[in-house]
């Protein structure tokens, strides 16, 4: 479904992806783990069109995408809810969600019909519907973000750390809410530091490190490699979570 | 009580100016939110309304919807062409480069329009007579309703369409964050044109119903663009409400500075108010306090 292969790409003379290649099937989750500043966000901002690659190529169901717009991605279900500016502020929320579906075009009554499907899996943001989309607190954003994404019907769903800054509680039912998005057949790209959920609920997984895949291999098979372990399940990351 | 009607007189004729420094601020803001940008061509496309006004108008004798139509029209596609030919083939996408491709555009603008409409002052007979009418003592010109209702209406139609259309929503959202409306698959480039064009119109309603009111000339834009962007920066740059609050204010303001004062210092008023602004609320009146950079 998704094909990227040997991508370079960097900021000004700073190469951050060094021929980076990976793809996904569809009805896959595959996750991608690495350390902070591995350029994960990089890649997926490439992926999305938001940023040049200097090489390689980006196939999406058959096409290559590396030279098209955003939109242009975005209108053939290839969607990114990134890490940071992922909602519009002053927007109400019910505003950001009709943004998610602005390529879509829909009546009115089409419209009102995807935002009630977004409600129902996230309830708080129909209460919070006239409101500011700035005014809500790390999680809401968060689901706001997921429910614009999912606003502009994804085939394929690129998350950047979607449990960043959650309580733990919401991050499991946020990793429950993405199990049940790809058994509803929305392929996921999943981008987590929370290496253990991550690749729990992973077909396969790939390793970055320092902008190159140094591993790769189904979701349960990387959980008990020994480089995996210590780099991403560590001991004090252990203890943090039994705690 | 003369002294009354006489600051009522100043206040309505303020208001009168006030209205297309309203307008002229919002094309301002538009752009501005639109792309970060200052546009230094906006006081040309108000000096364009006019002469196209005039042309169409008064040498043309189209009737006066028609002609109208067609300035506003033919303004906000020179908008458009700015947009297109000068700002988005730009190497550097620089802030401050694409700020001075609009002074250049500017300049350009108004060195072709010199040479289309000449050098002196020209005017447009007002759109329905000189009869003043009298208000509690104070006399009021017909053109002077005309620019309070078409003001009215377009700054109406405008908060509609921000609030109520799919199109102006995207492009409350391009000003709200550029990459995040890229992702939500809002074509943020035709939105940046757009902007232009709707900046081009309503320079150019602007320059339509004010050119009755004190005759225009190719190089009127200038002082115009200046009131406008004072009028912007008082009221809170980049707002909406900021602007025709600005708008009103300044015009009100220059006008009972030169009825009570004097009309030598009219024009510096505007830019005494844009320093003191600037200097102790650079956010405006109805700014977050906080200061953007242009
Ligand atoms: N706009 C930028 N300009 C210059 N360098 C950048 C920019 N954005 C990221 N980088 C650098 O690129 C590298 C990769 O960053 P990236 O954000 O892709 O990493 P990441 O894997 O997503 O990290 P994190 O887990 O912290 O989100 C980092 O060294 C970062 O400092
Ligand atoms: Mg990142």
């Amino acid at each position: 479904m998704l094909k990227i292969r040997n991508i370079d790409a960097g900021y000004g003379k700073i190469q951050i992806l060094h021929r980076t290649s990976l793809h996904i099937r569809e009805g896959e989750i595959v996750s991608l783990i690495g350390a902070n500043g591995a350029g994960k966000t990089t890649l997926l901002n490439v992926i999305s069109g938001l940023h040049p690659l200097k090489g390689g190529s980006v196939m999406f169901q058959n096409r290559e995408i590396q030279a098209m717009p955003p939109d242009r991605i975005v209108g053939m279900g290839l969607i990114q809810v990134p890490e940071t500016d992922k909602i519009f502020p002053p927007l109400t929320v019910l505003e950001n969600l009709e943004m998610g579906a602005y390529l879509r075009r829909l009546d009115r009554r089409a419209l009102q019909s995807e935002i009630e499907k977004i409600h129902a899996l996230f309830p708080i943001l129909r209460d919070r519907g006239d409101r500011a989309a700035g005014t809500l607190s790390g999680g809401e954003r968060q689901m706001l973000a997921l429910g614009r994404a999912l606003m502009g019907k994804p085939r394929l769903l690129m998350l950047d750390e979607p449990s960043l800054g959650l309580a733990p509680v919401i991050v499991a039912e946020m990793f429950g809410i993405i199990q049940s998005l790809n058994a509803m057949g929305t392929t996921i790209l999943l981008v987590e530091q929370n290496a253990r959920e991550a690749l729990q609920i992973s077909n396969r997984a790939y390793v970055m490190e320092t902008g190159r895949i140094v591993l790769t291999g189904a979701g349960v098979e990387l959980m008990s490699n020994e480089e995996v372990k210590r780099a991403f399940l560590g001991n004090d990351y252990k203890e943090k979570w039994e705690r | 009580m003369p002294q009354l009607v006489k600051l009522f007189q100043f206040t309505l004729s303020g208001l009168t100016t006030g209205s297309t420094y309203a307008l002229i601020a919002i094309g301002f803001s538009i752009i501005h939110n639109a792309t970060g940008i200052v546009n230094f061509a906006q006081g040309e496309f108000v000096m364009l309304g006019g002469m196209f006004m005039i042309t169409f108008y008064g040498y043309l004798k189209l009737p006066m919807a028609a002609a109208f139509v067609l300035s506003v029209f033919a303004v906000a596609i020179i908008g458009l062409l700015l947009e297109k030919t000068a700002l988005r083939p730009s190497r550097s996408q620089e802030v401050l480069n694409l700020v001075m491709i609009t002074v250049g555009a500017s300049i350009f603008i108004k060195g072709l329009s010199m040479a289309v409409w000449g050098k002196s002052a020209m005017t447009l007979a007002p759109f329905s007579g000189e009869d003043p009418i009298l208000i509690l003592g104070a006399a009021i010109m017909p053109q002077s309703i005309w620019i309070f209702g078409i003001t009215l209406a377009v700054v109406a139609a405008l908060s509609a369409f921000f609030v109520k259309t799919r199109t102006g929503k995207a492009m409350r959202a391009v000003a709200a964050s550029r990459r995040s409306a890229m992702l939500a698959g809002i074509p943020v480039n035709r939105m940046i044109a757009l902007s232009f064009f709707l900046s081009g119109a309503l320079g150019a309603v602007a320059g339509i119903i004010l050119t009755p009111v004190t005759t225009i000339s190719y190089d009127a834009g200038i002082m115009l663009g200046l009131k406008g962007f004072s009028a912007a920066i008082l009221g809170g740059y980049g707002s909406m409400i900021g602007a025709v609050a600005g708008g009103l204010l300044l015009g009100v303001l220059e006008s009972l500075g030169a009825g009570l004062v004097s009309s030598e210092y009219k024009d510096v008023l505007a830019f005494l108010i844009l320093l003191i602004v600037l200097f102790f609320k650079p956010g405006g009146i109805f700014g977050k306090g906080a200061s953007r950079r242009v």
